[in-house]
């Protein structure tokens, strides 16, 4: 069990790794730094050194350091997409190569690749811990296959859920309704969700 | 709430504030992650309520002997990996077996056996009450640590080790056994000694017909006669040192515990050879067995002695009442009185306590038996603990140099009283007694 964790612990890092450098090789942040450097090439170059130099000093951690690295590469392309911060800055234009669809979905799978390496490690640490307190190798290893298992499940509902919005997301835009739908839509939707979200909060905190 | 579902939950906050903030869906799509994660935390509930039944093999060992423990646990509730520990206490060795597991419990009840065997390696009263369990949540990544107390605690007595006299030689030994104290046929007194099961030959008016009718309503049907003590007891007075001095050694294999064993054995032959046998603390706490005989006093002293085990020096609350070695003699010499008895002093001898063993040994000296030409009859047993510490030949030179030092320093000592050196890792208490066998 313990051969295949660290391999499959570095595929997710490298997999949410490319996922990432694409969100940000697709945002205006990477053609100032093409322009920077001259040519795209350089560009790549040098970023993806100083990233390694980075996942390389923090080795001991290097799925933390992965995470770091993968949400700033992320940022300029989820953040191109906030209203606010368009409206603020109206003198720039920022070109979109993706659409906020994709680029929700491909962000989505970066944070659920990067969530799958870092309990994989934890997952890790675990099975040591057990196995160097005395518990016996097959227990340790049913115990790390179950709670793959189950965070697996978690990962793939979690997904699917994304997913599914995402379509909703994609389905509403092209819905033409009235304005007072909108609203009402929204103010169920945030109702919705608030009372979900207190309803959880609740049954924590009298727990 | 865990730690780790409030960092969760924080995340979860700010995701879809700065989503709100910055009109950003895709922040706000990401914030659906945290919150699964706290409802999966939430409906998913980590295993629970958990019985546990323990039993041990017996209530009452000596000190390396084995003990079986079986632990039985139930696990009712929950779903998720957990971890088992039967906590078991200072001074046990595990021998076999596994005190630890970590078991997957799925959504059905589960049962888990903890059968292991472990040897105590020094007396005293042990609790083996405590069982903890740590159960880790199958998606989130926080746990809950627990204790169940069970009501369960077992008895280390010290090892009895048998001294045994060498018949066949023709030799005057040096050790003062009490050459004098009785042959069993002896005078009787009028001074009770303790109540026995009746033996062929014993005298009919012996029998305590109060004691056996009570005997026979419990349904033991054999006689109870009284014993007196026979005339002309020798009295036997045993000094223990249990000042920090002894603490001296691993936590396997301490001078403690072998002045402990010394003692129960020392106690235990001379009762068994009819003497009146006293006990005495000094340097520590403050025990005393006042003189008596038979089994009942061997008891009493075996069980002041596990009380000793437990002590680990001057005691914080009344530091004036640590007595030395003079001043327990002193305390106790009242019933010296019209007695010749015979001093043991068991300790380990160093520079610290040279003049301490010495002033102590001269005032028994006043109190005890003189014959001329004939040391009193003081026995001092040296217990040699720089051997328990060594773990390499190096540390040995530097024991036996130590011990070099220590005979030089003992040389006047050595000629007022019978010392008698003990090194426990080389031999055992017969031998080390055996060895002062002279001419």
């Amino acid at each position: 069990m313990k051969t295949w964790i660290l391999p499959a612990r570095i595929a997710f890092s490298i997999a949410a790794y490319a996922l990432a450098y694409i969100l940000f090789a697709y945002s205006s942040v990477y053609h100032e730094f093409a322009l920077l450097f001259k040519t795209q090439n350089r560009a790549f170059i040098i970023i993806n050194i100083a990233a390694f130099v980075i996942i390389g000093l923090c080795y001991k951690r290097f799925e933390k350091a992965v995470f770091v690295i993968c949400i700033i590469f992320a940022s300029p392309s989820v953040l191109t997409h906030s209203k606010l911060f368009r409206s603020m800055s109206q003198s720039t234009v920022y070109v979109q190569y993706f659409s906020p669809h994709l680029i929700a979905l491909l962000f989505f799978t970066v944070v659920v690749f990067l969530l799958a390496a870092n309990r994989l490690e934890r997952l890790d640490r675990q099975h040591e811990e057990m196995v160097s307190g005395g518990a016996l190798e097959a227990d340790v290893e049913l115990i790390t296959l179950n709670n793959i298992k189950m965070y697996s499940a978690f990962l793939a509902v979690a997904l699917l859920s994304g997913l599914v919005l995402i379509a909703l997301g994609y389905l509403a835009t092209q819905i033409r309704v009235s304005w007072p739908i909108i609203i009402i839509m929204v103010v169920i939707g945030i109702v919705l969700a608030l009372g979900c979200v207190l309803y959880l909060y609740r049954r924590w905190i009298k727990k | 709430m865990p730690k780790n579902i409030s960092k969760v939950s924080i995340i979860f906050l700010l995701l879809i504030c700065i989503g709100f903030l910055l009109a950003n869906n895709i922040l706000i799509l990401v914030s659906i992650i945290p919150f699964m994660l706290m409802a999966f935390g939430y409906y998913l509930k980590m295993p629970n309520s958990i019985r546990v039944k323990k039993t041990i093999s017996k209530n009452r060992v000596t000190v390396g002997e084995l003990l079986d423990v079986f632990v039985r646990i139930q696990v009712e509730s929950g779903f998720g990996s957990i971890e088992i520990c039967d906590i078991v206490p200072q001074h046990f060795e595990l021998v076999e077996g596994t005190n630890y597991c970590a078991v997957w419990k799925s959504f059905e009840p589960k049962e888990i056996c903890l059968n292991y065997t472990i040897r105590c390696t020094a007396s005293g009263t042990y609790s083996l009450s405590t069982t903890s369990w740590k159960a880790r949540h199958a998606v989130g990544a926080f746990s809950i640590n627990r204790k169940y107390l069970t009501d369960l605690t077992v008895e280390v007595t010290p090892r009895l080790i048998e001294l045994k006299k060498v018949r066949g030689m023709s030799t005057v030994c040096k050790v003062p056994m009490p050459e004098g104290a009785l042959a069993s046929m002896g005078m009787t007194t009028q001074e009770f000694k303790e109540l026995r099961l009746y033996c062929p030959g014993d005298p009919f008016k012996s029998i305590n017909w109060k004691v056996t009718s009570r005997n026979l309503v419990r349904g033991n049907v054999w006689p109870v006669v009284n014993e007196f003590e026979k005339e002309g007891k020798k009295s036997v007075w045993i000094f223990l040192d249990t000042s920090r001095i002894m603490s001296f050694g691993s936590n396997i294999k301490n001078v403690k515990e072998y002045s402990v064993e010394a003692v129960n054995s020392l106690s235990d032959y001379y009762i068994n050879h009819n003497c009146s046998v006293s006990f005495r603390t000094f340097g520590g706490n403050n025990i005393f067995v006042n003189p008596g005989s038979g089994r009942q006093q061997h008891y009493r002293i075996l069980r002041e002695l596990m009380k000793v085990r437990n002590f680990t020096g001057v005691s914080k609350k009344n530091p004036e009442q640590v007595k030395n070695l003079e001043e327990a003699v002193y305390s106790c010499r009242s019933y010296f009185s019209g007695l010749r008895p015979m001093f043991v002093i068991v300790t380990r001898f160093c520079t610290k306590n040279s003049e301490e063993i010495l002033r102590g040994i001269n005032l028994m000296s006043k109190y005890t038996m003189h014959r001329k030409g004939y040391v009193p009859s003081i026995m001092l047993i040296n217990i040699m603990g720089y051997g328990l510490m060594v773990e390499n030949q190096n540390e040995m030179l530097a024991a036996d140099l130590l011990e070099a030092m220590n005979k030089v320093l003992s040389a006047k000592i050595r000629k007022s009283c019978i010392w008698i050196d003990w090194d426990p890792n080389k031999e055992s208490l017969t031998g080390a007694l055996l060895k002062q066998v002279v001419t």
